[in-house]
């Protein structure tokens, strides 16, 4: 069954055009120009239950609208979509129980309150059974924290972490779509992760390089390696001093993880190609 | 309606109930807000209780238009009271709507009108006790103890059908936040008019005999004179009175905001990423 279906879904806004200087802002004021910008032009789009897709695209091309779109806040100018059978727009308040969605920079927290009380909250406002969201979020607050401790999280203020932990724990229990737009996490991610390109000068093995925890040979071509440095666990400089002396380099670089790459990390998939060949 | 059907439904309600506790809760953490507040209203029924005493030429027994000197700075404790205790609603939905806040209010399965109802009336009702207890202190040491008996409770009872009708009010303009984007303006003529012929500052038995005529006619008085004048001058048949006509507003009121709302979000344009 498909989660997602779209065609020809399209949205274009009506915006004032200013002329420059006082003159034209009067001028707008009394014969206002009307201009359609285009936001979002014909998209169709199939997704599977179970698939995760990326939609990538550069800074105005409509990734937030038409998510915008998909979760009923916003009209289409044309086109249609269903989420999950229903149509956004039309059956918004249905589709809500359903569909997860973290909004990039947008927040809802009550600050000055601790997350607890907004996962609280989340989870009456969609109907979920007390034991039951605290038994989730629980679950999923381990997982990310990586430990039995579920207050270290929940005592820090990171907004994105939160919602989108509320989003998975709603999503989880209705069966429904999740959303999402990771910005924050991707510039974390990117601020913790590190890339080494190395050309060594003699064959070496995985063994000789001797790799501190934290960093790990992802990809091996002839002499050329590509290591990936966790950056909360080794330091690049730690990854260099193994390295001094031992064996003999040809050309490095340090550079941020290629943007395939953090989005893979993110959704937690595996990396397709390990050291060897 | 969309706007009322979290009314009308029981996990609507629970929802309303999870929210207003959470905004109490919040509302605590804002302790200078309160402080600050809370001695504006002392400052301002200082300066009225003198302004009375010089109006009344300090005859405590003197009636004016039916109230007493004492009357009317106990009048002014509750009006105060109520009118400092609505939250900012207008400043609020615009904020959310220039900021495109609004998306992650709307992505939830509960009524938009509704979450701001039970965060505006449960914070209303908070300050309002904060502010009456305040008002109380200065009433009863410069014109004596409140003996209104069944006034206390008019006045509760009317409190809830009156920050009902301010919400609605101050909703209708928050609304064409939707549309204009600016509402600034049209808020301050909303506040003026409830100081006004709303009865916040005088009651508006005290108003010319036209303007009462023109008053009763509008629903600014809901909000502000009706609750205030069942606290100091008491009697059952009127309090049921004034409750039909907080009904029939918040019927009127309630019917336009929910129309507004259905248009507005249709053509909403969310900003931002």
């Amino acid at each position: 069954m498909l989660a997602l279906r779209t065609r020809g879904l399209s949205k274009t806004f009506k915006v004032k055009r200013k002329e420059p200087g006082l003159g034209g802002s009067l001028r707008s004021l009394f014969r206002p120009q009307w201009e359609t910008k285009p936001a979002v032009r014909g998209i169709d789009l199939d997704v599977e239950q179970g698939e995760t897709v990326a939609f990538l695209g550069p800074n105005g091309a409509g990734k937030s609208t038409t998510i915008k779109m998909l979760t009923g806040i916003l009209h289409p100018s044309s086109g249609e979509a269903e989420v999950l059978g229903l149509s956004p727009w039309r059956q918004r308040a249905e589709l809500a129980y359903r569909i997860g969605a973290v909004f990039g920079q947008k927040s809802q927290l009550w600050y000055h309150l601790p997350p607890v009380d907004t996962f609280e909250l989340i989870g009456r406002v969609y109907e979920m059974r007390r034991d039951e969201y605290a038994r989730r979020s629980r679950e999923l607050i381990r997982e990310r924290n990586r430990s039995e401790e579920t207050t270290v999280f929940l005592t820090s203020h990171d907004a994105g972490d939160v919602e989108e932990l509320c989003s998975r724990v709603v999503v989880i229990h209705h069966g429904g779509l999740l959303l999402d737009e990771p910005v924050e996490r991707m510039k974390r991610d990117v601020l913790n992760r590190k890339t080494i390109n190395v050309t060594l000068a003699d064959p070496v093995s995985d063994a000789a390089l001797a790799l501190p925890d934290g960093a790990r040979v992802v990809r091996a071509e002839g002499r050329t390696l590509t290591v990936a440095v966790d950056l909360r666990r080794t330091a690049i400089e730690q990854v260099l001093a193994t390295w001094i002396g031992r064996v003999r380099l040809e050309d490095i670089t340090v550079e941020d993880p290629p943007l395939e790459e953090t989005i893979k990390h993110i959704y937690g998939m595996r990396q397709e190609t390990e050291a060897g060949a | 309606m969309t706007g009322w059907r979290f009314v009308l439904r029981a996990s609507s309600g629970r929802k309303a109930e999870a929210v207003a506790r959470l905004t109490v809760r919040q509302q605590l953490a804002y302790k200078t807000d309160f402080l600050l507040r809370s001695s504006f209203l002392l400052l301002i029924l200082f300066v009225f209780v003198q302004l009375w005493t010089a109006a009344y030429g300090g005859d405590s027994a003197k009636v004016i238009s039916g109230f007493t000197m004492k009357e009317i700075v106990w009048y002014l404790v509750f009006t105060e009271s109520l009118t400092m205790a609505a939250p900012p609603l207008t400043a609020k939905v615009e904020e959310e709507v220039k900021s495109g806040d609004i998306a992650v209010r709307l992505i939830r399965p509960m009524s938009y009108l509704g979450y701001h109802y039970s965060t505006f009336l449960s914070e209303a009702v908070f300050r309002c006790a904060v502010h009456l207890l305040v008002g109380s202190a200065v009433a009863w040491s410069f014109v004596g103890a409140p003996d209104f008996g069944f006034g206390w409770p008019g006045f509760m009872a009317l409190s809830l059908g009156a920050l009902t009708v301010a919400f609605l009010l101050n909703a209708s303009v928050a609304l064409c936040a939707f549309w204009v984007e600016e509402t600034a303006g049209l808020q301050f003529v909303l506040q003026k008019l409830q100081f006004t012929i709303g009865g916040m500052l005088l009651p508006v038995d005290l108003m010319p005999e036209w303007l009462q005529r023109v008053c009763a006619w509008l629903p600014f008085q809901a909000a502000l004179y009706l609750p205030a004048r069942a606290a100091v001058h008491y009697d059952g048949a009127m309090l049921l009175r004034y409750a039909a006509v907080q009904i029939g507003w918040i019927a009127v009121l309630g019917a336009l905001v929910a129309f507004m709302y259905r248009r507005g979000v249709r053509k909403l344009h969310v900003n931002g990423g």
